[in-house]
């Protein structure tokens, strides 16, 4: 078999060691010169991002084609809502993928924190505002463990949040005793969660706000640039005086937060709080970040692409129910998407950088 | 964060990476035997973890200690056995395969259409499920090494697309099997002869026996160690390494397949979430059986002892009176707590070989 493609010289090098790629990249990517091609490497985002809103916009097109009601405004609000959830928790994956982590664990933790919600809301009587207030500071907790454990023990994120993908769905379980728990809420919260203003609901408006947020942070703060060179090259990094222990913390916290926000924003929107709520988001929050353009290597994509990608995700998902399919459709799709774009990215980052595939 | 022992680890694990890429050979064969020593202590420590970890259950759950629950426990072991052969061969060669559970799953309902539907043989139905299951294995493998996509990703993708795929083909329910006093069902319903072992845990073992036999003592195997313990090295030194990675992907493939005949023949049916989040713990046995993490180290009998670990765990549990839920939170805490060890254990031992 030979390796033409595969060679020494490949950026793919990073595949060795089982989680090379997915999660110590960054380690494994030392020889990777960042300054040299930093306009190239610009235009090349740029580029990427147009592809892949090219590939939405395409499908876009598809849709209408096929199916009659697709157009619809109904239709195009309840699309986007359906995403919401997964638009802001991929903000925060958008983080850690750029600092060369990975989260696994959110999708439980959003059921872990939404069934808090629900007790803190119904069970304790709380209230619902009390009950955000404390349950997106729980969620931000969780995301610091996560990264405490990844960064003090140095043990990588992939298995961290695995281990807490498995823990937080069982306590979800647990503290729930199995059963949802469910709320007849009337008032401003619930309002502002499940609600909408001028036919927008505010489920679109918190992911959209929450994407705005972190794409200035990524564009235009310390922090982002900081968080492109950990993900980029962490010694280079932590040789410029960077704290990429502090800048991964960080990642981890807001997604965490982001995870509290999402749970708050479900149990607003549908008045209950299920256990299982959150079980496979994880990786529907992963496709939409890969799908948006962000490298699993580290150091490559932006919010824009994800908002992109979480679109893309809306409209397969919405495209495929109208044409009388079954979410199965939906996740068959997206799995080849995930891999499909995978592909192009490689190709393009080839194509972009000839020098290293001689 | 700065690790102060990265450097001796990054020199030690080529001084391994050279152990076994160079083959046998006159020096080398005197540190291989204390190689041999060190991964052989390691596999110890994990039995000895799994031996207590039994006393403690037995002495904890009144009904732990009964043939019933140890047979119940081996049942649950035999298909996660199974997959964690696959998935060692994987790590050690430096990849791993998310889409497992996924597989197994779409395999499952193949096996139920083709039963149903079909009105197939089930031992026919059994063979046709393999080679699909080792084509898509070698799909994957052909994405991670002719393309250079991330196994990491290539397979989280198949995990969508075949668990998308298992809803499009199942129509709802679980499909029962036909005819189920034809001998496939009653040979692997069966107990091995003249014993209380159910038959799928000797299937199990041979599965596992075979793995152990290739990885530690083939030259397939010591090459494997090779690539995942350095690619540049192992290349240099004149193997295939991407060869080595697609046989193992198509290994994992295969496995799947015959898990998923083997446990539709015990059940006589495809439940529709069949092997949903299967890879974590397949994953989890894998690592708590001290297979490292960045390639190039494990063995199978390790992997066999997490997947004890993993299933008694879960039986223990249970028969303690807890939550059944509160698995998940013990296992967490096990991976965490194996990772850990591994990790201070792995530094400790690496650098007084390199030091030797």
């Amino acid at each position: 078999m030979s390796e033409a493609i595969n060679s020494p010289q490949s950026r793919t090098d990073y595949g060795d060691g089982v989680l090379g790629a997915a999660l110590s990249r960054g380690d494994l990517a030392d020889d990777a010169p960042v300054a040299p091609r930093r306009s190239r490497l610009y235009r090349l985002l740029a580029n990427r991002d147009a592809a892949i809103a090219a590939a939405g916009v395409l499908l876009f097109i598809l849709f209408p084609l096929t199916t009659k009601t697709f157009l619809t405004e109904f239709n195009l609000t309840n699309m986007v809502r359906n995403v919401s959830l997964i638009g802001t928790v991929a903000v925060g994956m958008t983080f850690l993928l750029i600092v060369g982590e990975i989260d696994l664990s959110v999708g439980s933790v959003l059921g872990f924190l939404v069934i808090l919600f629900g007790v803190f809301d119904d069970r304790l009587g709380l209230g619902p505002w009390l009950a955000a207030l404390l349950v997106i500071p729980i969620g931000v907790t969780t995301g610091v463990l996560n990264g405490l454990i990844r960064v003090l023990l140095n043990i990588p994120s992939f298995i961290v949040t695995l281990a807490m993908l498995t823990a937080y769905r069982s306590l979800a379980l647990i503290i729930s005793h199995e059963r949802p728990i469910s709320v007849a809420g009337e008032g401003a919260f619930f309002w502002l969660t499940g609600g909408a203003i001028l036919g927008i609901p505010w489920l679109i408006i918190w992911m959209l706000a929450a994407m705005i947020v972190g794409s200035i942070v990524l564009r235009s703060t310390r922090y982002g640039f900081h968080a492109y060179a950990t993900g980029g090259n962490p010694e280079a990094a932590r040789d410029s005086g960077i704290n990429i222990g502090r800048v991964k913390m960080i990642a981890f916290a807001f997604t965490g937060g982001l995870c509290g926000l999402a749970a708050t924003l479900l149990f607003g929107y549908l008045h209950v709080a299920e256990p299982t709520s959150g079980t496979g988001f994880e990786f529907r929050v992963i496709g939409a970040v890969i799908i948006g353009g962000t490298a699993l290597t580290g150091g490559f994509g932006t919010i824009l692409g994800t908002l992109i990608g979480t679109l893309i995700i809306a409209i397969i998902t919405s495209g495929m129910v109208l044409l009388g399919y079954s979410q199965g459709a939906t996740d068959l799709s997206t799995g080849f998407l995930i891999v499909a774009v995978g592909i192009v990215d490689l190709l393009m980052q080839r194509a972009a950088m000839p020098s290293r595939f001689s | 964060m700065s690790n102060p022992h990265e450097p001796h680890l990054e020199e030690s694990e080529e001084l391994l990476a050279r152990l076994s890429a160079e083959g046998p050979g006159e020096t080398v064969a005197a540190e291989r035997g204390r190689l041999h020593q060190l991964l052989t202590n390691r596999d110890l420590a994990i039995l000895l973890v799994a031996v207590l970890l039994f006393i403690f259950f037995a002495l904890m759950g009144k009904r732990f200690l009964t043939p019933f629950t140890i047979i119940e426990i081996a049942r649950r072991a035999s298909t996660l056995g199974i997959l964690a052969v696959g998935m060692t061969f994987l790590f050690v060669a430096g990849e791993l395969d998310l889409s497992i559970g996924s597989h197994y799953g779409f395999l499952l309902i193949l096996m139920a259409y083709q039963n149903e539907t079909l009105g197939l043989n089930p031992a026919i139905a059994a063979v046709v499920v393999i080679v699909i299951g080792l084509a898509i294995g070698a799909i994957n493998g052909f994405i991670v090494t002719k393309i250079g996509l991330p196994s990491f990703i290539t397979t989280l993708g198949m995990l969508a697309f075949l668990r998308g795929a298992t809803n499009m083909m199942s129509s709802g329910y679980p499909i029962p099997a036909k005819n189920t006093d034809l001998p496939f069902y009653q040979i692997i319903r069966a107990n091995f002869p003249g014993t209380p072992v159910p038959n799928m845990f000797v299937a199990m073992l041979i599965v596992t026996m075979i793995g152990a036999v290739i990885l530690g003592r083939t030259k397939f195997g010591s090459d494997a160690y090779a690539t995942g313990g350095n690619r540049t090295a192992a290349r240099s030194s004149g193997i295939d390494t991407a060869r080595i990675k697609f046989r193992c992907f198509v290994a994992m493939g295969g496995l799947c397949g015959i898990a998923a005949a083997l446990l539709f023949g015990r059940i006589g049916l495809a439940p529709l979430s069949a092997g949903l989040n299967l890879e974590l713990q397949v994953i989890a046995a894998v690592i708590v059986g001290g297979v490292g993490l960045f390639g190039g180290s494990g063995t199978v009998f390790g992997s066999f002892i997490g997947v004890l670990i993993i299933s008694m765990i879960t039986s223990g549990l249970i028969l303690m009176g807890v939550s059944q839920y509160w698995d998940g939170v013990a296992t967490g805490a096990v991976i965490l707590v194996a990772v850990g060890l591994n990790l201070i254990v792995g530094q400790g031992a690496l650098r007084r070989l390199a030091e030797a």
